[in-house]
């Protein structure tokens, strides 16, 4: 019997982490891949655009995607299998439930490998504002944790979970080509004004109308400015979360929606971005973008995660980032690389997930 | 004769339990002359449903069994439950407290009870002594000893041949009170792993209803020692499966639950050319003789293939199946049980809905010639209280009370409600149950408005028996409804038999906290 890698689609984020991971397990010898999508993963995609996406990615890659209900249905699929059982978004967070009760009930042929999924990420990574909604002790039905970083840099990995720990790195790194931190360093600077914000509002870290509309007033009153003065202004709204497409708040009439998935966003293009702390910041530091976080004046946002990054708060601090971005982008991008560098992230991360893939016969 | 028996739903009568009892039961009832046809208990609403001469319930666990078992009794039904399940002697688990109360409530109400194993007619002889009961087995499907000589024998061949078994699980993977089903099967997995030895090697099938696939039970199912795969049950597949696999494996536990259990699943094993491993309590005694209980045992008779089920052994199965499972015997047993009783109690004349006591206003009267029938059925309606009872009650002339913690918006007849500024009770009658007062009580109602569809009387306190304590309820919340209600349903159930002597009432309660282990009928 060949061995199975199944890939479990739940949440819509799982598209963007799976994707590398798919590309890669299609070139594995003897391993037959199979994807399976929850209904709620179809429920939760209210655009449609990552049910496209999958069967996109699926079909590039000749992968059938079976939808199941149940975890029973699930286990129907995979049983009489045996190999490697995969998630993007498993703990026991109540949000992470389908794959987690889908890992408790897998087959016994199966290890189950629980992906970190994001930069700051709950279970491996905590902002002080998952600590506050989901607490320290995040477990994980999985048999293998596989993580972005060395457990150093792990600090919210609960002790219960260490040894299951594998770190592998992230699988945005699994893309072709090389995605040097300074890769998109321009000659020299440029005379226009082209800046991506991107909003989490959905997130736990946002909790609170106050927060939000702090974050609202300082991007209206700066893509309002931005815009006059004729710069382009970005809004890239958390794929999963959605806030300012769900809430109906008005924005300003002259920004620029960023809906696409952020591998087909052609990140290069921004001289800046700002966000709350985000995963996407990770994405625009290894695009070698310069960007800053966004945090409350009162400093009640944790960017401790994120050392050395810059921080701005009210729209005057967004202008002079921006500006700073522009005319002199070289000491931010030495930053970031600093910023990078300390993660301690392997250079051979294709190679540690085709092992963990291909381990387990 | 026409036999009507009433299940709790529509899915509930095409499910095994009832598949395997009653089908099986009605191909012999059908040779003796007798009818036996099903109908789920909310299709009963009217007089004109209950057409039938003999009524048995089910597994209809609610108060709305009350109510009709209350109103055939008055027409001179017949009436009776069929048991199959220990759900009545865990005294100590106040989880079943409701199905306890039930069983003596409905003990009030019958003719007679059947049930499926002597363990069962023991604890039914022991908390209804009053209730003639008879002991029904569960029935065998048809059965043609040269049909299971062949399957047997080329089971047990292919067996010897390859030495590999195919093994089945199969039956209701759960239970809401008890660690049955995948439990049994886990607990006793480790069996399963002594038919992978002396070179054999085995494979399990589990066929079980997806109640019981939660990922709780689909995570048990991981520890079991051999390869499994896991299939919904269904009808169709169970012949299927049956006829596919060698071995049928037939853990049980020695709760009491599940020592109450029938043979079916040995029986239904056999009948399908299956060997059986039986381990666990000793359930299928009975069938010793045809069943493993080591696999060891097993695989050495497979492997001079001289299994326990065989052409030979055949007589054997015969013999016990027309001894323990044979259809037109259970038929046969009922019917002349219930010759029996009928013949044993000729002289008590149904009352046709008419009420027996003195206590009958000209009122009543009057309604009776009004409307056709009257009955004398009351259901009280506790915190969750069953929507069919009130409505029944209704249909049949009866009365439907509201108790003080019913949360229901149903037109009743009689209300207790709070007041809320003073915590004090407020007893209103609808002015459809005026009439039910008697005359002097009559006297005393002073109008009080509309609820709902109903205009209401307000009973003056001082014409009630007992008092009830202020403010018990005041701001009422479950917790504070669980502790109030040991004193203040004895307290209602008092009043509204003094308030309507000629009425029996009944208590509606899901709750099993809130259900009072106490007779609530007259």
């Amino acid at each position: 019997m060949n061995r199975t890698i199944a890939f479990i689609v739940d949440l819509v984020q799982d598209v963007n982490v799976l994707r590398p991971l798919l590309g890669l397990s299609r070139t594995l010898p003897d391993a037959e891949v199979r994807v399976l999508a929850s209904t709620k993963f179809y429920e939760r995609d209210g655009t449609g655009l990552w049910r496209r996406e999958l069967e996109e990615i699926c079909g590039g890659l000749d992968l059938p995607v079976a939808t199941f209900a149940s975890e029973f249905e699930a286990v129907r699929a995979l049983q009489g299998r045996r190999g490697v059982l995969v998630s993007a978004s498993e703990s026991t967070v109540p949000g992470h439930a389908t794959a987690h009760n889908l890992f408790r009930a897998a087959p016994p042929g199966f290890v189950k490998v629980t992906l970190q999924h994001g930069f700051e990420c709950v279970g491996f990574l905590h902002n002080a504002a998952h600590d506050a909604a989901h607490g320290r002790r995040i477990g994980f039905a999985a048999d293998v944790v596989c993580g972005w970083f060395e457990p150093a840099f792990l600090r919210s990995l609960a002790p219960s979970e260490r040894s299951k720990l594998y770190v592998a790195g992230p699988p945005l790194l699994l893309e072709p080509g090389p995605r040097p931190v300074r890769d998109a360093a321009p000659e020299a600077p440029e005379h226009r004004l082209e800046g991506l914000v991107c909003e989490n509002l959905h997130s736990v870290r946002l909790g609170g109308a106050d927060l939000k509309a702090l974050f609202l007033d300082a991007f209206e009153k700066f893509a309002d400015e931005a815009t006059r003065i004729g710069g382009t202004v970005w809004l890239r709204p958390h794929p999963g979360g959605r806030y300012t497409d769900r809430s109906g708040v008005r924005l300003p009439a002259n920004i620029r929606k960023s809906d696409a998935p952020i591998y087909k966003e052609d990140l290069g293009r921004f001289q800046f971005a700002i966000s709350a702390p985000s995963s996407v910041l990770f994405d625009l530091v290894l695009a070698g973008v310069p960007v800053a976080l966004w945090q409350d004046p009162e400093g009640q946002i944790d960017c401790s995660n994120y050392p050395g990054l810059p921080i701005v708060s009210g729209p005057d601090d967004w202008f002079e980032f921006a500006g700073q971005a522009i005319l002199n982008p070289e000491p931010l991008r030495a930053t970031q690389e600093q910023f990078y560098k300390q993660l301690g992230i392997h250079d051979d991360v294709r190679n540690r997930y085709a092992q963990l893939l291909n381990s387990f016969n | 004769m026409r036999i009507c028996v009433v299940t709790q739903s529509e899915a509930f009568a095409s499910s095994a339990g009832m598949r395997i009892r009653y089908d099986r039961l009605a191909a012999g009832a059908a040779a003796l002359g007798a009818e036996i046809s099903a109908v789920p208990i909310g299709s009963l609403r009217s007089k004109s449903d209950l057409a039938h001469d003999v009524y048995l319930f089910a597994k209809t666990y609610s108060a709305h069994a009350f109510v009709l078992a209350h109103r055939m009794r008055e027409l001179g039904k017949r009436t009776g439950i069929d048991i199959f399940d220990d759900y009545f002697t865990q005294r100590s688990d106040t989880r079943l407290r409701q199905y306890r109360t039930w069983l003596r409530t409905m003990g009030g109400l019958i003719d007679f009870a059947l049930c499926s194993t002597p363990r069962l007619e023991g604890v039914l002889n022991r908390l209804l002594p009053a209730v003639p009961v008879a002991v029904i087995a569960d029935p065998s499907q048809a059965y043609d000893p040269r049909r299971v000589a062949f399957f047997a024998g080329r089971k047990s061949a292919e067996a010897q041949e390859t030495r590999h078994l195919r093994v089945l699980w199969f039956g209701i993977g759960d239970n809401p009170y008890f660690p049955v089903g995948i439990r049994d099967l886990v607990a006793f997995g480790g069996e399963l792993s002594r038919l992978n030895r002396r070179g054999w090697s085995a494979e399990l099938t589990v066929l079980t209803n997806l109640r019981a696939l939660t990922p709780d039970g689909l995570n048990l199912l991981r520890r079991l020692p051999i390869p499994y795969a896991i299939e919904e049950w269904t009808p169709e597949r169970e012949v299927a499966a049956l006829e596919r696999h060698h071995v049928c494996f037939l853990p049980v536990n020695g709760q009491d639950f599940s020592r109450m259990k029938s043979l079916n699943r040995a029986v239904t094993a056999l009948v399908a050319g299956c060997q059986v491993l039986a381990v666990g309590y000793p359930l299928y005694e009975p069938l010793a003789d045809l069943l493993y209980g080591a696999p060891e045992a097993l695989l050495a008779d497979l492997a001079e293939n001289k299994p326990a089920l065989r052409a030979e052994t055949m007589p054997v199965l015969t013999e016990r199946l027309s001894a323990l499972a044979d259809p037109y015997q259970g038929a046969n047993t009922f019917a002349s049980f219930l010759h029996h009783l009928s013949t044993a109690s000729d002289t008590a004349q149904p009352s046709i809905g008419t009420p027996t006591n003195g206590h009958l206003s000209r009122n009543i009267l009057r309604t009776l010639v009004k409307t056709g029938f009257y009955s004398n059925i009351g259901i009280i309606n506790g915190a969750f209280s069953d929507s069919n009872a009130h409505k029944s009650a209704q249909t049949f002339g009866g009365l439907s009370v509201k108790s003080h913690f019913c949360r229901e918006r149903f037109n009743f007849d009689v209300r207790f409600d709070f007041f809320e500024d003073t915590g004090e009770t407020n007893i209103l009658i609808a002015e459809q149950a005026v009439e039910f007062l008697t005359d002097d009580l009559r006297g005393s109602l002073v109008p009080f408005g509309r609820i709902l569809d109903r205009t209401f009387y307000r009973l003056l306190a001082t014409r009630t028996p007992v008092s009830f304590r202020r403010n018990l309820l005041r701001d009422p919340t479950r917790m504070k409804e669980i502790a109030a209600a040991t004193e203040l349903m004895p307290s209602l159930i008092a009043t509204c038999r003094h308030l309507f002597p000629h009425v029996t009432f009944y208590v509606s309660e899901r709750s099993a906290l809130l259900a009072q282990d106490q007779e609530a009928a007259a």
